[in-house]
């Protein structure tokens, strides 16, 4: 059951944003950074937590969750703890660096290959 | 043709529905792997969740699928963490195609991770002062 509302919740976002990004004609980053907003601003309404107990990593996976984790560990920052920050920018790093070496790997696996 | 257009967008959304949808099973395996392996109570959890999201996100990019996926899927691709790591491997195949070097391609991996965070954890910030400063003193 939870695989299935984990399909359900995921891809309802997913249709969600894509309608906006077809309405709206802005560029994946622009539609990541609000979603990382919108998160944020949604995080102290109990919406996120109720999505997150519903559909597990249909929502935890998300941008969207990404968003109300960045609200989340800067609350605690202004309360005198930087951990969950400092927490959340070394994940951040880290996908850019699993990016990075992506790039590089299929560099060497494709050389004749340009970026997609 | 506008009956056309309007098919190809709702064609557009119901694929980034089922894609998400698809990944969002994925990460649900991995998150119960996560658990498993660090216990459920663990902080850790959802950290090292959306790091295995983000080695998927590399294991699709290598051969070439999660280019094809992103073509389907749309956004479907682009919002689960994945995304953000394959954006960032984009950026830095664009940036080295011209004979650029390593260390170009990994700074236009970041600045991109930098843009889209940076910006996200400004507007974050925003609403964290006013909730902080604002909200909860009031109530």
């Amino acid at each position: 059951m939870e695989f299935v509302l984990a399909f359900i919740v995921g891809g309802c976002l997913c249709g969600l944003f894509q309608i906006v990004m077809t309405i709206t004609k802005l560029h994946p980053p622009e539609m990541l950074i609000i979603g990382l907003a919108i998160g944020a601003a949604l995080l102290p309404t109990g919406i996120l937590a109720w999505l997150e107990a519903t559909g597990g990593a249909g929502m935890s996976i998300m941008v969207l969750d990404a968003g109300g984790a960045i609200m989340g560990s800067l609350m605690s920052l202004l309360h005198g703890d930087p951990s969950s920050f400092a927490m959340l920018l070394g994940i951040f790093a880290l996908l850019a660096l699993i990016g990075i070496c992506a790039g590089a790997l299929y560099q060497k696996i494709h050389p004749a290959g340009k970026a997609e | 043709m506008e009956a056309n257009k309007v098919s190809g967008a709702v064609k557009a959304v119901v694929l980034a529905f089922v894609v998400g949808g698809c990944f969002s099973v994925v990460g649900q395996l991995l998150l119960m792997a996560s658990a498993a392996l660090l216990g459920s109570d663990s902080a850790l959890v959802g950290p090292l969740t959306l790091v295995l999201v983000g080695l998927l996100g590399l294991l699709l990019f290598l051969p070439g699928w999660y280019q094809k996926l992103m073509n389907v899927g749309g956004f479907g691709t682009i919002m689960p963490f994945c995304g953000l790591a394959c954006a960032c491997a984009g950026e830095y195949l664009q940036a080295t195609a011209e004979g650029g070097s390593v260390g170009k391609g990994a700074w236009a991996a970041f600045k991109l991770l930098i843009y889209v965070a940076g910006v996200g954890i400004v507007f974050a910030l925003c609403f964290a002062l006013i909730y902080v400063f604002a909200v909860t003193p009031a109530v």
